[in-house]
């Protein structure tokens, strides 16, 4: 069995046995539910794009950063942490590989919303520019992968998972201008918004699914690029030095 | 071959605000190749931190350590290739995955082929009597059944050195009597086990050679013959309701030690040999005294008897 089945095999097992690590699953039809009613009440199918794609990028987000974030911390806690450490595969390999089938699952919820829209509401979501839409969505997993990995590394440097989660997770989405472009933000957001791959990203989706040609596609493209991989970059650098500094200290093995 | 080799190691713990920790001290200790070899002491001793460091999870502040002949620190790759470490207590598993799922994924990370990794897992579900439980969540099983599939899961790549860090801690007599017997069946496949515990008995029954460690130094290393005879050197008598008088003739007696009443009747009697402890409890029923016993010493009494023999 390859390293990255065996990581996937144990990923889907752990999220399938774990209620909290489904809840994204019933959330984002949910949401689509909320949104698409919104859309319809207010009568602004303009804004169908932004009804579709809010509850799926909040739901991997939200998986990202509670299943693919907790993974470490979570083999720390359950004592696996130490004796996968001494198995001679690299860590952040497994780490990796783990992360990658999280965000593979979590493309259950793009199906999800989109069998809402279609059974709910009668909506079949249209993509004008479905070759950009497809590599955007490729970049902005492996954006979020990316990402996933500094945020793991990130709660086992903090140890205290549970509090960055809660605390980063609604105001990332907002800067992700996964609710409202980030144009829309305040002035002086948006700087800081646009420091936030999604926002590349939500708005690169918004306009592949709109009728208008998409304009400065490389460079947006580029950014979301760029972004994704200075997360996965400055994810191996911290999760590395972690490692190295909790096998200094001695707590490794510690909740 | 020299499978596990220490020099001077040294691992000293700092925590903000408290002093330093210094949980081995210059350990020196060898390990050749094919030994069952135990670390005893008690807890606190360094046990733990020495396995850790020898599994390559924890870094030694100084000294060095070598697994095979690879240094820990420098060698840490070659060294997680040939050696496995288990550590003992409810976690280090998968809860909510079977124990043949677990075997499989810990197969992968030593590299082994799906087909190798199968048979493997196999094997030792059935070796360690869980074939029957093997497609159960492990969070369902006994604190025995999860040591025995710990254990499993440190045999599965096959290594030629197994740390084990109190395997048998947490079972019930039987359970740790089970467990013993695979252990010692691992010494016959010739593979090196270095057994960290503070349980005497334990190590007797399974060891080659023993080495007694105490606030990270090795106090002796000797083979279990020798930690028979520690402990019937430190052999006690106990008894309730001796009289001053009997106390006084027992004292007399040659190979009596200290003898320690606590005020309510009750008095303990340091003997030096089963002999003594014999003589002892034959003065003690003349005189009339009918609740009597012989005690074995506690750990403790036996390092501070192997203290005050370094000493002299």
């Amino acid at each position: 069995m390859s390293l990255f089945v065996a990581a996937a095999r144990l990923q889907i097992g752990q999220i399938f046995s774990d209620r909290d690590y489904t809840i994204e699953l019933v959330r984002a039809p949910l949401l689509a539910v909320v949104f698409l009613a919104l859309v319809r009440q207010a009568d602004r199918p303009d804004l169908l794009a932004n009804a579709l794609l809010a509850p799926i990028l909040m739901a991997l987000f939200g998986m990202a950063l509670s299943i693919s974030g907790e993974i470490v911390d979570a083999d720390r806690w359950m004592g696996l942490l130490e004796p996968t450490i001494a198995t001679p595969v690299p860590f952040p390999r497994l780490v990796l590989h783990r992360i990658v089938t999280t965000t593979l699952v979590s493309l259950i919820i793009a199906v999800e919303v989109c069998l809402v829209s279609i059974a709910g509401f009668g909506i079949v979501p249209v993509v004008h520019h479905p070759w950009m839409f497809a590599v955007v969505a490729v970049l902005t997993l492996a954006a979020m992968v990316g990402w996933s990995l500094l945020m793991s590394a990130l709660f086992v440097a903090t140890r205290t998972a549970r509090t960055f989660q809660n605390t980063l997770s609604y105001p990332f989405m907002l800067l992700g201008g996964v609710f409202v472009p980030v144009d829309q933000l305040p002035g002086w957001m948006q700087p800081v918004g646009r420091l936030v791959f999604l926002s590349w990203s939500s708005d690169l989706l918004r306009d592949a699914m709109a009728a208008p040609p998409v304009t400065s596609v490389a460079a947006r493209t580029g950014m979301v690029v760029l972004l994704g991989a200075a997360g996965l970059g400055l994810g191996l650098l911290l999760l590395r030095r972690v490692l190295r500094r909790v096998r200094a200290t001695g707590t490794l093995g510690l909740r | 071959m020299t499978a596990v080799e220490a020099i001077a190691l040294t691992r000293i713990y700092h925590q903000k605000g408290r002093p330093d920790v210094t949980a081995l001290a210059g350990l020196d200790l060898t390990v050749a190749e094919g030994e069952v070899h135990g670390l005893l002491g008690p807890n606190g001793a360094g046990k733990s931190t020495f396995m850790r460091i020898l599994a390559t999870v924890l870094l030694p502040t100084s000294g060095s350590a070598r697994v095979l002949g690879h240094d820990v620190v420098a060698d840490h790759t070659q060294v997680r290739r040939q050696l496995a470490v288990v550590f003992g207590g409810d976690r280090g598993l998968y809860p909510r995955l079977s124990a043949r799922h677990n075997l499989r994924y810990w197969a992968a990370l030593y590299r082994l082929d799906g087909r190798t990794a199968a048979r493997r897992a196999d094997e030792l579900l059935t070796e360690m009597g869980l074939a029957d439980r093997a497609d159960d969540r492990v969070e369902t099983y006994s604190t025995g059944m999860r040591q025995r599939l710990h254990l499993a899961r440190g045999l599965i790549a096959d290594p030629r050195v197994l740390l084990l860090d109190e395997p048998t801690n947490g079972l019930d007599p039987v359970a740790a009597h089970q467990l013993r017997g695979i252990i010692r069946g691992l010494a016959d496949s010739g593979r090196t086990v270095l057994l960290a515990t503070h349980d005497m008995a334990e190590a007797e029954a399974v060891c080659d050679r023993v080495t007694m460690i105490n606030h990270g130094r090795v106090i002796a290393t000797e083979a279990p013959r020798q930690l028979a005879r520690w402990i019937t050197t430190c052999e006690r008598v106990d008894a309730d309701g001796a009289g001053e008088e009997v106390l006084a003739r027992i004292k007399e007696l040659p190979g009596v030690g200290e003898v320690t009443s606590d005020g309510d009747g009750s008095v303990s009697i340091a003997v030096d040999s089963r002999e003594t402890a014999g003589l002892v409890l034959q003065r003690l029923l003349d005189s009339g005294v009918t609740s009597v016993r012989t005690a074995m010493p506690s750990l403790e009494e036996v390092y501070l008897h192997l203290l005050r023999e370094e000493a002299r």
